[in-house]
């Protein structure tokens, strides 16, 4: 792994009041893979991502990505390179699907070299990649949770990022479309070089799809690697105080994380 | 990601054109009513005769073949009032488009928030003072005192959702008419009850040049960075940490654009007192008219507002001629319902 290529996170110590909400995390994503924020809910998952994302201008510790300080940047810069797509984004507005999806061209507007031409050719194309271009005229609102979040993901592409954070993108979608949205990330970063950090609750998701799994508890990293030898029967019972049995799919030989029913804490 | 821009080319969508044509349609509407109203009166004149005295008033060679009372009033008395309404619908449209984008907040208004009220209490309180020169300035303190009011309050009983940012805003907007009414019944000499409803229900009777230059002097200030925000009002459509990873200031942005409404709207106030709805009606027409993204909804809510503006005013001072009605009565007549409507629509979010 080459610390300076990637996403590289230290010292990360966020306190609201007298709480402390993040104590001292660091980790490293190597550029072009898929790293999970797993824990329980309350963990600092949310809280992390934000730091990450700079929205905690006046914590502790560093976020650099590709050698640059990503907290010094100016917010501009740091939008045209870090992508975010909200666990649930809302809007008032009677906003079609390519508005949207325009939204992601907003850092890039005005720059040298932006023509308006170019932002509806990469907003169709983002939209493209997740299935949205036949509904692109679509009220965003009338859409289904899915289809939503597809969409935001399409804007989050258009911004035309190098590192794309994600928070609980999954947790509102059925099962095919957890997995289109995870195989997507997952070609992005093979074909693009596209880091994705994401915080997500399903362990057998965290198995399937990512390279690095970071665990959280009470703030804390309790657990950071390869998701392979990182998530083990141990650390989850440790972490989530529920048993479960690591198998592994006879079929693909995934792992799988099958929770013990009788483990329910209450 | 830098790839995006060299996969499968789909066809761009050609909408420009489509803007051009409705921004064009929405001048040449304008322009027809500002000729159009100017005819509407007791005395009967031509839209001709209003072309051509406008025409001769601009120091063209013109022959307009009318008496001077009958020049004086389409130019002192009608023409004045008719600028005066367009720039004051407009600004106040603009003021609406915005408050409502930055506190994400459909139902949002200056009237409904309460920032036209406390610029009418901030002018007559100048007047009351003695101060005519201070007249503006006290509306600006009065609606940006009011804007900060009903912001905090609605934060401290639980956040700005759009119901408890509204109940904020009729208690800090009843307060202020409260005040105002207050202060003319104890200073007024003549008819303060004129006078009250003229300031706390909207008046143009008394627009000539002098209040067409003030409402225009504090558009052009405002308007021209406002529009120029466009993209971080669009931002701020799916909430500030939305806005924030798209590159946008969101404290500093906010802050300059309601600071920039308040300005706007205290300025209106004190030439044309507080006329509500035109603020919550006209930028949702225009969304319905153009869609949502603020670079092209801005100019044409401008525009409708300007349209609205004339023929309400119209509406006000023709309907029972000679008596004429304070033209909040008919902006509320519209608004009112609009209003409604608009809840229907967002019954779910509010």
């Amino acid at each position: 792994m080459s610390g300076r290529d990637g996403l590289v996170v230290a010292g990360a110590t966020v306190r609201a009041g007298a709480a402390t909400l993040l104590d001292d995390v660091g980790f490293a994503v190597p550029r072009g893979t898929l790293c999970a924020i797993a824990g329980l809910n309350g963990a600092g998952k949310t809280t992390l991502i934000h730091f990450v994302l700079g929205l905690h201008p006046n914590a502790a510790g560093t976020v650099h990505f590709g050698g640059a300080d990503l907290r010094a940047m100016k917010r501009g810069d740091r939008a045209r390179q870090v992508a975010f797509v909200e666990h649930a984004a809302h809007t008032e507005l009677p906003h079609t699907v390519r508005d949207v999806a325009m939204l992601g061209r907003i850092p890039h507007q005005g720059r040298p070299g932006w023509t308006p031409a170019d932002d509806e050719a990469i907003c169709d194309r983002a939209l493209a990649m997740v299935g949205m271009l036949p509904l692109a005229d679509r009220p965003w609102r009338s859409l289904s949770g899915g289809e939503q979040q597809r969409t935001q993901i399409a804007r989050a592409f258009a911004q035309e990022p190098s590192l794309l954070v994600l928070d609980e993108p999954t947790s509102h979608l059925d099962l095919r479309a957890q997995l289109a949205v995870l195989a997507m990330l997952r070609r992005e970063a093979a074909a693009h070089g596209l880091t994705v950090l994401v915080a997500i609750h399903d362990l057998s998701l965290v198995a399937a799809y990512f390279d690095h799994v970071l665990v959280l508890r009470s703030g804390r990293a309790v657990a950071f690697g390869d998701v392979g030898t990182t998530l083990t029967a141990e650390l989850i019972r440790d972490v989530y105080d529920v048993s479960v049995a690591l198998v592994r799919d006879p079929g693909s030989g995934r792992l799988l994380v099958s929770p013990s029913l009788e483990s329910a804490p209450w | 990601m830098s790839a995006i821009r060299d996969r499968r080319p789909v066809a761009a969508a050609g909408l420009v054109p489509a803007r051009l044509v409705t921004t064009l349609l929405a001048l040449a509407l304008l322009a027809a009513s500002v000729l159009t109203a100017a005819t509407i009166g007791p005395a009967d004149i031509a839209p001709a005769d209003v072309w051509r005295t406008i025409a001769r008033h601009l120091g063209m060679p013109v022959e307009t073949g009318l008496s001077p009372i009958r020049d004086s009033i389409v130019w002192e008395s009608r023409l004045p009032r008719i600028v005066t309404a367009a720039i004051v619908g407009a600004g106040l449209a603009l003021c609406g488009a915005v408050v409502q984008a930055v506190t994400r907040n459909p139902l949002a208004d200056p009237f409904l928030l309460g920032l036209s009220s406390g610029a009418a209490f901030g002018a007559v309180s100048m007047v009351m003072l003695g101060s005519a020169l201070l007249l503006t300035p006290g509306a600006f303190a009065g609606a940006l005192a009011a804007l900060a009011l009903t912001l905090a309050f609605a934060q401290a009983i639980g956040g700005l959702t759009p119901s408890k940012a509204i109940l904020s805003g009729i208690a800090v907007s009843t307060l202020a008419a409260a005040l105002t009414s207050l202060v003319i019944f104890w200073t007024a000499t003549g008819d303060s009850y004129r006078e009250i409803l003229s300031w706390l229900m909207g008046s143009l009777a008394g627009a000539g040049w002098r209040e067409a230059g003030i409402a225009l002097a504090a558009l052009a200030v405002v308007a021209p960075p406002v529009i120029a925000a466009a993209r971080a009002l669009d931002a701020f459509a799916f909430g500030d940490v939305a806005a924030a990873t798209l590159g946008v200031d969101v404290a500093r942005s906010r802050w300059l654009l309601l600071g920039g409404t308040a300005l706007l709207t205290g300025v209106l106030v004190s030439v044309s007192g507080a006329i509500g709805f035109v603020g919550l009606v006209v930028p949702h027409a225009a969304r319905l008219a153009c869609g949502s993204r603020h670079r092209v909804m801005l100019p044409l809510a401008a525009l409708g507002g300007a349209i609205f503006m004339i023929w309400t005013d119209t509406a006000a001072r023709s309907l029972f001629a000679p008596r004429e009605l304070p033209v909040g009565i008919v902006t509320a007549m519209i608004g009112a319902p609009a209003f409604l409507a608009i809840l229907w629509r967002f019954r779910r979010a509010t």
